[in-house]
């Protein structure tokens, strides 16, 4: 119980820190060229995309979503992920 | 926003000592031969394993020094430990090691369910022996081959991480070659980073990036003709990403994610974010050190410390300038804090030389390896 909310209250005095330091720069507003740059990325990514639809099965592509979306804890069943570091 | 995590890792130091003396080593405590005492085991598992943020799914690390300098039953004793005073089962255990002490003994405790390896090697003798190096500056591939023999000859898998430096660009074929050849089921490249007592890189130059380029090209065309090629761990990150398919999904990494990783030294000491951090000097961080298993109930506590938070702060900062600067942001998550307090002292900044290599040079060579597959 008591552990409970601690974690409780660890979690929203983290969270509250977190949206305050990220808040500063997030006032900046964000480059056009960065817009320009990730519009020309996510084109190659949708190009890639439709290869990777050749070559891998839909439920092997959902294995890899699944591996991508870490946070999931549901799915998540990574157990290489550690090497990342 | 980041959001304090479930815990993904749990890196445990068992001693700070490492029987090597590579070169470009971040751990500055590697000539320390201390190891975790029992009670410190017992209190990590009462503070850390015990918490709610610790899941079935958590993997202990144990790193941050060569894990292979104890012994095989010092590991099953701790693991007993941890187990008998957290109340939960340990389900899973990897080690990272030069694998140049590897006995019939850890053999042995390696076949046991839920136990990984990894080894460090960076290529063929004449690239490795430049920076991994033993305690008298003689090479060490001979030593860690032998290992990765006893190993293949157990049929233990094993994945092979392999730091590429400035002196390893212009060898791109034979160092695919020489990974490829340990029999590994992944191969991973780190590039010489600079965190910790590593205070340069040979790979800052101007040229670095077209070199690096040409490297991470070469390298991949070399394991693509071989008729079995070991998984590569960048290309399948890339995969995984383009299966998921948007860049604007991702809001952070397991590095910059608080409690996603959660570190503990020797002497019981807890960290968060990136590993690296733990043993680096800085006085507005306290070290890195948020707290310890000794004096916490429960690692909410040190999810409440000032540093902690500070740093927390700080780090948000940096992943709201990676966002708002970066066109490969939902790529990365906002970069590795240890790589940024590396080259820059500082979180709250957003693209360091190592995020130019590892994540934008490296996407685009592999991601143009995939569009001219399509064609």
């Amino acid at each position: 119980m008591k552990r409970g909310i601690l974690r409780i209250f660890a979690v929203v005095l983290a969270s509250a820190v977190s949206l305050i330091g990220g808040q500063k720069a997030a006032d900046a507003s964000v480059d056009k060229k960065v817009d320009r740059a990730k519009s020309e990325l996510q084109q190659r990514i949708d190009a890639a995309q439709k290869n990777l639809d050749k070559t891998t099965s839909p439920k092997d592509q959902k294995k890899m979503v699944q591996w991508y979306n870490w946070n999931n804890w549901e799915n998540w069943d990574n157990w290489d992920n550690w090497n990342n570091w | 926003m980041q959001r304090v995590s479930d815990m993904q890792l749990l890196v445990i130091q068992p001693t700070p000592f490492c029987n090597l003396n590579c070169t470009y080593c971040y751990l500055p405590h590697r000539s320390d031969k201390r190891r975790m005492s029992q009670e410190t085991l017992a209190a990590i598992g009462q503070t850390i394993i015990g918490s709610s943020f610790f899941q079935p799914e958590t993997t202990i690390v144990w790193h941050a020094g060569e894990p292979c300098v104890l012994p095989p039953d010092w590991y099953r004793q701790a693991c007993t430990t941890l187990e008998q005073s957290s109340g939960k089962r340990i389900a899973r255990q990897s080690f990272q090691t030069n694998a140049t002490l590897i006995t019939d003994e850890w053999i042995t405790f390696l076949k046991e369910p839920g136990h990984a390896i990894g080894v460090s090697l960076d290529g063929p003798e004449f690239i490795n022996d430049l920076w991994r190096k033993g305690r008298s500056g003689q090479g060490t591939h001979a030593q860690t081959m032998r290992g990765i023999q006893r190993l293949s000859e157990a049929g233990i898998p094993f994945h092979v991480i392999a730091v590429v430096s400035e002196a390893s660009l212009d060898h791109p074929e034979a160092i695919a070659e020489a990974l490829t050849e340990t029999g590994a089921h992944t191969v991973c490249l780190n590039v010489e980073e600079i965190e910790g007592e590593n205070e340069t890189s040979t790979l800052l130059s101007d040229r670095s990036r077209a070199r690096y380029r040409s490297f991470l090209t070469r390298f991949a065309e070399t394991l693509a003709r071989h008729p079995t090629p070991p998984r590569f761990r960048e290309g399948e990150q890339l995969a995984r990403f383009i299966a998921a398919g948007s860049l604007d999904g991702k809001t952070g990494n397991q590095e910059n994610t608080p409690g996603a990783i959660v570190s503990i030294g020797v002497d019981g000491a807890i960290s968060t974010f990136s590993p690296e951090l733990l043993g680096t000097v800085s006085q507005p961080y306290n070290d890195f050190v948020f707290g310890n298993v000794h004096h916490l109930s429960d690692l909410s506590q040190a999810y409440m410390n000032r540093s902690f938070l500070r740093m927390l702060h700080d780090v948000s900062a940096g992943i709201s300038l990676c966002r708002n600067s970066c066109a490969f942001f939902g790529m990365c998550g906002g970069g590795s804090p240890s790589n940024k307090f590396g080259e820059f002292g500082r979180f709250d900044i957003a693209e360091t030389a190592h995020c130019d290599l590892t994540v934008k040079t490296s996407v685009d060579v592999l991601l143009e390896r995939l569009e001219h597959a399509a064609q």
